[in-house]
């Protein structure tokens, strides 16, 4: 057998199926990274991505297919991307699209140089485009694979071009490399592994993400996760319905949306037994269509527009019950200008100082525009509890009724009357006094006892559905046809059906629109809301000092045995899909931050690490200098020169005796992992061999190192002397 | 004495083999190259196979070999019509011993020159080819040995194809090795041109090596040692010709021993009792490319030529070099 087998390489044939793998792995993780784009191009991906793994596994497909069809697909794929042109109405969806085509074709025929680059190339585009639109933990993670991959695929290409000297080949000998068996080809792949390189390249290449990891870390961040134009060239798939005039089916149209529309970070959710509902916007005004904010409150918030970075929820010291300790909200774009509110807050907070409108007697806190980007904000002392306080209402209403307000018959002031108003003309107003007149048996009620006998009245004449059918009749608006009827309906009914008969009934009431639940994720601490949590319920004025919640939806929670169960039966996702979803909470928790002190802090830390520790180091010598100087400073006598001798000799001989075994440990562990290829004095001179310039002074120790590697072993000169000379040579010759 | 080649010889056999180099240089110009090779041929004791155009010093080289060396030599013009007795010899009778005595041919030489091999019938060219192989003449049931040392130097021409009959692969597979001279560079034409006299008589070259010192050093070639790895090396090579998918067929066994032997002459040649890895590479040409054929047939040899050995460099470069 032989003594030297390392380091054996591959040959040319085998060098091209590794670049057809490699390829075919760079082209199938950029197909991944469009999952993570809202693109409708998943079958797509699924079909290019099946292929190309087809051809991954069998890279003699590619060579049984038609010349025919490889001269077709070109202009195929043009004329696919007209009609895509044609068709779509966004212009990104159709270059990804086509990117794709163009990564599947590339993938799956045989290459030249050219079209490797190419694939290289369309292969960056798709990864840049998704990194671009979702900045997401799994993009970076799909970036460090791609660049992995196309390392190796460039210096594989490198490889191939160093061997391909000799003249053209045959067309057989061409395409010799796809028969080449795929477990010899692994095992040809595993034997010539140069761990030792791979274990190196792959240290540095870690060092090189943890360099670029630390300065993400130091340098300030700036916004990653604002301002990227490219995102407004995808219309979102997802219908938000939180805009200013809600119509009804909105948000039923919203549920059938399982797209995640905000995370809810929570530092402690220990106190946490319901599940909250996220308000988003008050919708006062009663349309025939729908309920929508009126324009009053509209301009009410206008005017309340602030640039501000903070905003008071409720002034301090009132009786609460916070829970959740602070909650950290991702919200996605496009999901609405209103921040989503779980109840009342201490304190909100945004990262950065911007035009805000809020108003407080209606909870809202709104960005001028919908914003293009993930929102973050912080809430603290957030009390989940369903009644809002708002004192002011009552002197408003009283104000309001004793005449118009002072400032003129504006219709952009806000009218609290508008919360009292509802269907008008005679036939509505009937059917609605019959209904009432059944709810309340003629007495008068509380507020929130009018709020349960009406929900109970409401939920005993319709069931909950999806799919509304309004019954026919003729000068009665929709509500009041459906309040009429015994047809099924969806939140948005039950809750404008409560409002317009609590306003018939003459309570201030009003629609509130936003998300109700949310699923807890199991890895990370958070809420997922999805935007098919979207739900829309009332809140109803006790006639004194607060707005209390009331949610006429069947199947919404309400006794607090309901509630236990509920909490239950949500408490947790577990799954892929949830680990994958925490992935990208853990990124937002990084790019995210509120100020700049944790940043700060992270800095300091590991600059007092590195400080600290050379400090201590530092001491410590100091302290043994000491000592040991105080030792010599101690008087001699020969007992002491005599136990000085003894711990010198016993140290040299401990250190030598250390060296020894663990040489001759070394060689034996050696000599146990590759018995055959065991020659010292053979390996160290070939090392010597390659080390050595063949200059002329060198001639008699490269003869010498050349007999030792190859000569007889009783012909031998000494070894280590040769090795010697030979450093000596190396160390001359390369001044 | 040990299997293996003893150091103190294998300086007197560079001692030999300069002074023939010497020699050699004083008639054959700027090839140091090719009388190196040659020599290697001879200290391996193979034949010689020189592929190359008319008029580039083919005869000149064996010429100058055989005369500087203390052997006898011969020359055969090979053409279609000469017949296998011409080049073995014949029996005749004898009146006046009234007895069949062997007439000797020209193989009966110490370097025998084969002048134009392809000119010969298939016919002609196996009665050398046997003796190339046994190194003795059966005729008549009876064996002659030829010369010791033997050595057939034949020459080809690679371009002129009419009226040859040429090597098929199992008789190209009994050279050792196979040379090309190539035309000389111009400075060593013009010292070529200067020469006052020409023709083969005017190399009066002087014996400087003795037979029995061939047969000696040839002796000592088979015992230059090889280590495994060597010859784990050899072995990559030559698989690595099996499976090229450019070559009809790789490298027979004998081919891998010719190989071995080839750069275990090398070494001695060198003044080494050793083999290492450069004498293979070194050897790996002459040796091997006259084995191989292409898949893809060609009608111009030389071009085949270039072709086997840019895919034999290719082959070799691929292999890791044992360290």
């Amino acid at each position: 057998m032989s003594t030297v087998t390392k380091p054996r390489q591959l040959n040319l044939d085998e060098l091209r199926r590794l670049k057809w793998l490699l390829g075919g792995a760079m082209a199938l993780v950029s197909l991944w990274t469009v999952f993570f784009l809202d693109i409708e191009a998943l079958g797509l991906v699924g079909v290019a991505g099946a292929v190309i793994l087809a051809a991954l596994i069998w890279p003699e497909l590619p060579g049984r297919v038609p010349a025919l069809v490889w001269k077709l697909a070109v202009p195929a794929i043009i004329i696919t991307l007209v009609a895509d042109f044609y068709f779509s109405t966004d212009t990104l969806p159709v270059l990804i699209r086509l990117a794709i085509l163009l990564v599947l074709y590339r993938a799956v025929a045989y290459r030249r140089k050219r079209e490797d680059l190419q694939l290289i190339v369309l292969g960056l585009f798709l990864i840049v485009v998704a990194g671009v639109l979702t900045v997401s933990i799994g993009f970076a993670f799909l970036l460090l694979l791609f660049t992995a991959c196309a390392l190796g695929f460039l210096f594989v290409i490198n490889l191939i071009d160093a061997s391909e000297t000799g003249p053209a080949r045959t067309r057989e000998a061409e395409t010799a490399w796809t028969r080449i068996d795929a477990r010899k080809f692994f095992g040809r792949l595993r034997s010539v592994a140069d761990w030792r390189l791979l274990a190196f390249a792959t240290a540095l290449f870690t060092a090189v993400v943890a360099m670029s990891a630390l300065l993400f870390i130091v340098i300030p961040r700036f916004e990653l996760a604002t301002g990227f134009f490219l995102d407004k060239y995808i219309t979102r798939k997802s219908h938000t319905g939180f805009t200013d005039s809600v119509k009804f089916g909105d948000v039923s149209e919203l549920i059938r949306d399982e797209s995640v529309a905000m995370r809810v970070d929570l530092t402690d959710s220990s106190g946490l037994h319901e599940s909250p509902y996220w308000r988003l916007v008050v919708l006062d005004e009663y349309t025939p269509e729908g309920f929508k904010i009126s324009s009053g409150l509209k301009g009410e918030l206008l005017r309340g527009q602030r640039v501000v970075q903070q905003v008071r929820g409720r002034s301090l010291g009132r009786d609460n019950n916070p829970v959740g300790g602070v909650w950290t909200f991702y919200v996605e774009p496009g999901v609405s200008r209103f921040l989503p509110l779980p109840g009342s807050y201490g304190m909100l907070r945004l990262r950065e100082p911007v035009p805000v409108q809020t108003n407080a007697g209606h909870r809202l806190v709104a960005f001028r525009t919908e914003p293009m980007t993930m929102t973050a904000f912080q809430l603290d002392e957030v009390d989940l509890a369903p009644v809002l306080a708002d004192a002011r209402f009552t002197s408003l209403l009283k104000a309001a009724r004793a005449g118009p307000p002072a400032g003129g018959n504006d219709q952009y002031r806000y009218d609290p009357l508008t919360s009292l108003r509802g269907p008008a003309g005679p036939l509505n107003q009937e059917v609605l006094a019959r209904i009432v007149t059944e709810i309340t048996g003629g007495r008068p009620l509380s507020a929130a006892e009018f709020g349960r006998r009406a929900t109970a009245w409401l939920q005993a004449h319709h069931a909950y559905t999806l799919a509304v059918k309004l019954p026919r009749g003729e000068g009665k608006d929709d509500i009041v046809r459906w309040l009429d009827s015994s047809e099924p309906g969806f939140c948005e009914y039950f809750a404008a059906g409560f409002t317009v008969l609590a306003r018939a009934a003459g309570y201030p009431t009003r629609v509130i629109a936003g998300f109700h639940g949310g699923v807890l994720n199991g890895f990370e601490n958070y809420f997922m809301v999805r935007n098919s949590d979207a739900h829309a319920w009332t809140e109803i004025y006790d006639g004194a000092s607060a707005w209390l919640r009331v949610d006429p939806t069947p199947g919404a929670v309400t006794t607090a045995a309901e509630r236990n169960a509920a909490t239950e039966r949500q408490v947790q996702d577990s799954s892929w899909s949830a680990r994958m979803d925490s992935l990208r909470v853990l990124w937002y928790r990084r790019i995210v931050n509120f100020d700049s002190r944790t940043q700060v802090q992270m800095i300091d830390q590991v600059k007092s690490f590195t400080t600290d520790s050379g400090q201590i180091l530092r001491t410590r010598l100091d302290e043994f200098t000491k000592r040991l100087r105080a030792w010599f400073a101690r008087p001699w006598d020969p007992a002491r020169a005599v136990r000085l001798g003894g711990l010198l000799v016993g140290g040299v001989a401990a250190g030598w005796a250390a060296w020894w075994l663990g040489r001759s440990g070394w060689r034996r562990w050696q000599a146990w992992r590759r018995p055959e290829e065991y020659d010292p004095v053979r390996r160290e001179a070939g090392r010597w061999l390659a080390r050595v310039r063949p200059v002329p002074e060198a001639g008699e120790v490269l003869a010498d190192l050349r007999r030792l590697r190859y000569g007889r072993r009783d012909t031998w000169p000494e070894p280590r002397g040769v090795f010697k000379r030979a450093r000596k040579v190396r160390r001359t010759t390369q001044r | 004495m040990s299997d293996f080649a003893p150091a103190a010889e294998v300086a007197s056999t560079r001692d030999a083999i300069e002074r023939l180099k010497v020699n050699m240089r004083l008639t054959i110009k700027g090839k140091d190259e090719v009388i190196e090779q040659t020599l290697v041929c001879l200290l391996a004791g193979g034949h010689l196979l020189i592929e190359d155009l008319p008029g580039v010093g083919k005869t000149t080289l064996a010429y100058s070999l055989a005369r500087s060396l203390d052997c006898a030599f011969s020359r055969i013009q090979f053409t279609s019509d000469l017949l296998p007795t011409d080049v073995t010899g014949v029996s005749i009778y004898d009146e006046t011993v009234k007895e069949f005595i062997f007439k000797s041919g020209p193989v009966f030489a110490n370097i025998v020159l084969a002048d134009e091999i392809n000119r010969a019938t298939p016919k002609t060219q196996s009665a050398l080819l046997e003796v190339m192989d046994r190194s003795k003449v059966t005729v008549d049931g009876e064996a002659h040995a030829v010369g010791a040392p033997f050595m057939v130097v034949a020459t080809q021409n690679p371009v002129d194809y009419e009226g040859t009959f040429p090597l098929p692969q199992s008789q190209m597979d009994r050279f050792l090795m196979r040379l090309q001279m190539g035309y000389p560079q111009p400075g060593d034409e013009l010292d070529i041109l200067r020469a006052p006299r020409l023709g083969y008589d005017a190399i009066a070259l002087n014996p400087v090596v003795t037979r029995s010192d061939i047969l000696k050093m040839q002796a000592l070639a088979g015992r230059v040692f090889v280590e495994d790895s060597v010859l784990d090396y050899i072995l990559k090579i030559v698989t690595a010709t099996r499976t090229e998918a450019e070559f009809k067929s790789g490298v027979s066994v004998r081919g891998g021993l010719a190989l071995r032997l080839g750069a275990q002459a090398r070494a001695l040649v060198q003044g080494r009792d050793f083999v290492i890895p450069e004498d293979i590479q070194a050897m790996a040409g002459p040796v091997l490319a006259h084995r191989l054929s292409l898949v893809r047939q060609t009608s111009d040899a030389l071009e085949e030529r270039r072709t086997v050995l840019a895919a034999l460099r290719r082959i070799i470069g691929a292999i890791a070099v044992p360290e």
